[in-house]
């Protein structure tokens, strides 16, 4: 009876505070008290009296009521802030002036940010496909004579250094090469090559994407021809096929090679000087033994050397020991190396290329960039919000309380913020999608650079705060229960300093960016400006490759003469320079002219800026075709 | 989400098999007023789930369906990395292993 009774009384109390619950979800919270309540008075713990379960029952009972008001809050807390979104959307709509500006701020400022730390991000500190990468050195050649640096060795001093250093567990030789693919149901391709010695595999010390580096034997003269893929050719021209390992293709005018392994993705190492108009390799080959006189060609340089640094070796130290060796060179070939000096740069800093110098630059803009976007988010939601006086005058006079009114600004920031943040992104991705098609070709591993989650989120963390911060400081101060007097002024007193500060900063933060962007665009300026010694205007630098397995000796040098005697024509009518025109070969020291030899099996490449002639394109054609 | 000392109780009862409101209040201690608001906050952060019972269980005990709570693999994650602040209490494991001898004996 008294467990009856006690029941009875804890349903009422439910029932009364069932009332404080929003109605849509009070049937189930009432179902939900309804059966706990039952199920505890139908089975009263043991050894206790039924009065003690009564108690217990209505105790638990009162507990529904600060269950129910919970629910209330939450509920009215979620119905306000659709109704506080609903009528900020509103006003920013009915203001589309400031929404516009306030949205193009934040996009801005996020959007650089992002993209710039994104870029750095990539270049700098995203891992390369291989281990332990700060140990990889790149060695290259500086010529004091001819100014240049970091240029490609000589093979014979390339072949010095690799046969006498001491500071590496793994160094190799990398030399340009080019293949003409004949790939089944494919034109036939001039592919850019590379020939390696055999530690180079251990140099990188990656995990290959398919197959196997070249063992030690395929190195030898004569041994079965190999070739290690590019993770790209792979993918373009095999569809990524995993079964490619041991199968035979057809290389350099229809030679088999066999092929033993896939180079890992997003590996490129943009070895050799002319990495800005070369492409990464799309095929790796073993280089066999060195031919007799390799050691001895201390004159031209291509070749490049890669290492690994033995374990507690520094790179201070190899750069002694090798400006040790280099000194020995000097004294041992005065003719050829009286000039030349080496150095060693980390793969992970020669990567970042012509970049190198401008990132630390931009990073420091972008921040400057950031702390401007704040600024003017800052300043423009000041300003709104203190010419919103008499509304919140008006709205508290009507009994709007005054954590409505500042939630109101808190809810109108946060639209703004999120809208402009969405922006912001997708100016992140269209910015970097930019500059991966701009790169120069000396910069790796930016065919597609990812946007920097954590750079993303701070930035629209920075600026969120700064957008809340200066939403709230005009909400707080014109919501007290004095600026009801507002009713009768004119204007508000505002926060005049607040925004005279915030006016101050940003000019001079935009000012620093401003004399940083000029002097950067001066630097380009002057850059575009020096002088090569040569005229660039009507120079074209042809290269012609004529298979040794197509075309005997005799027919090469037929097709040379007969390049070199068409290689130089009167210019076009029309023409104001007197000149004559040439094409000329860098390394083969072929001439290649407008209209040459159609028994050329040559491919071609344009390196010189502004030329062109039709009959240039038309000998292109035929040449690759 | 704020994780206190009573929250944690909750999702240790909770992970400990304890299943209805009113169990939860048993083997934590707690007062009801605190348990359900609870219960709802951690259901709202979908690190608790919540269901009604089978009408045929129900029926068969002559009464009408509970409500039911479990732990979804978000709340496992939070009380793990809620053990370091509060580490898990005896007293709930031990009152929860008794309430489900109590349940499996029915």
């Amino acid at each position: 009876m008294r467990s009856r009774l006690g029941l009875w009384i804890a349903l009422r109390i439910v029932r009364a505070a069932a009332m404080l619950t929003p109605s849509s979800s009070r049937a189930e919270w009432m179902r939900e008290w309804d059966a706990e309540l039952r199920h505890r008075a139908g089975r009263p713990r043991m050894n206790r009296s039924a009065w003690r379960t009564d108690m217990d029952l209505i105790v638990r009972a009162l507990g529904a009521a600060l269950d129910a008001a919970w629910l209330r809050r939450q509920f009215t807390l979620d119905a306000d802030a659709v109704h506080d979104a609903g009528h900020g959307l509103r006003l920013l709509m009915r203001t589309p002036g400031f929404t516009a500006i306030a949205l193009l701020t934040f996009a801005v400022g996020i959007g650089a940010t992002t993209a710039i730390v994104s870029l750095a991000d990539a270049l700098l500190v995203r891992p390369l496909p291989v281990p332990d990468v700060d140990r990889v050195m790149t060695l290259w050649q500086d010529n004091r004579e001819m100014a240049t640096t970091q240029g490609d060795l000589a093979p014979g001093n390339a072949i010095d250094i690799v046969r006498r250093t001491r500071s590496y567990t793994a160094i190799a030789i990398v030399e340009p090469w080019a293949v003409n693919a004949m790939l089944p149901g494919r034109e036939p391709e001039y592919l850019t090559a590379a020939m390696v010695t055999d530690r180079f595999f251990d140099v990188l010390g990656a995990r290959l994407a398919q197959g196997r580096g070249f063992l030690p034997h395929e190195h030898r003269r004569g041994a079965g021809r190999t070739v290690v893929f590019s993770h790209g050719f792979w993918r373009d021209r095999f569809d990524s096929d995993r079964s490619i390992v041991g199968k035979a293709v057809r290389l350099d005018a229809g030679a088999p090679y066999t092929v033993v392994g896939v180079m890992p993705a997003r590996l490129e190492l943009k070895l050799f000087d002319t990495r800005a108009t070369r492409p990464e390799p799309a095929v790796w080959l073993p280089k066999p033994e060195f031919a007799d006189f390799e050691p001895n060609m201390r004159g031209a340089a291509y070749w490049n050397v890669i290492g690994r640094l033995a374990p507690g070796v520094s790179i201070e130290r190899a750069r002694a020991e090798l400006d040790t060796l280099m000194t020995q060179l000097a004294r041992d070939y005065p003719k050829t190396n009286r000039h030349i000096t080496a150095r060693i740069v980390p793969l992970r800093e020669h990567l970042v290329g012509s970049l190198r110098h401008v990132l630390p630059l931009l990073l420091g803009a972008a921040v400057i960039l950031l702390f401007v976007a704040c600024a003017n988010v800052a300043n423009l939601l000041l300003a709104r919000g203190v010419g919103r006086g008499r509304e919140f005058a008006v709205r508290q006079a009507v009994g709007a309380s005054r954590g409505r009114l500042v939630r109101q600004m808190l809810v109108e920031s946060l639209l703004l913020a999120t809208a402009g943040g969405a922006i912001g992104l997708l100016l992140a991705r269209l910015t970097l999608d930019v500059i991966a098609r701009l790169r120069p070709l000396d910069v790796a591993r930016i065919d597609y650079i990812p946007i920097d989650l954590r750079a993303a989120a701070l930035a629209c963390g920075v600026t969120l705060v700064a957008a809340i911060a200066a939403g709230l400081t005009p909400a707080l101060q014109l919501s007290r229960p004095a600026a009801a007097a507002a009713l009768n002024e004119t204007r508000t007193s505002g926060r005049r300093g607040v925004r005279s500060t915030l006016v101050v900063i940003e000019v001079a933060a935009a000012l620093v960016l401003a004399v940083g962007a000029g002097l950067l665009a001066r630097s380009f300026a002057l850059i575009q400006r020096v002088d090569p010694g040569f005229s660039r205007e009507q120079v074209a630098v042809l290269q012609v490759f004529v298979s040794p397995l197509r075309a005997s000796a005799a027919s090469r040098w037929r097709c040379s003469r007969c390049s070199s005697r068409r290689g130089s024509t009167r210019p076009r009518s029309g023409s104001s320079s007197s000149s004559r025109r040439s094409i000329g070969c860098a390394h083969c020291q072929a001439w290649s002219p407008p209209g040459a030899s159609p028994r050329c099996r040559s491919a071609t490449r344009k390196y010189a800026s502004g030329y062109r002639s039709r009959s240039a394109d038309a000998c292109s054609r035929r040449a690759t075709n | 989400m704020k994780l206190t000392y009573p929250t944690t109780l909750v999702l240790h009862a909770l992970a400990n098999g304890v299943r209805h409101g009113f169990d939860v209040i048993d083997a934590t201690g707690l007062a009801s007023g605190t348990v359900y608001p609870i219960l709802r906050r951690l259901e709202r952060e979908a690190l608790v789930s919540a269901s009604w019972e089978d009408a045929a269980i129900a029926q068969s005990e002559q009464r009408p369906p509970r409500r039911y709570y479990e732990i979804t693999p978000a709340g496992h994650a939070v009380l793990e990395t809620a053990a370091d602040k509060y580490p898990a209490p005896r007293l709930v494991a031990a009152r929860a292993r008794r309430l489900r001898l109590a349940r499996s004996s029915s």
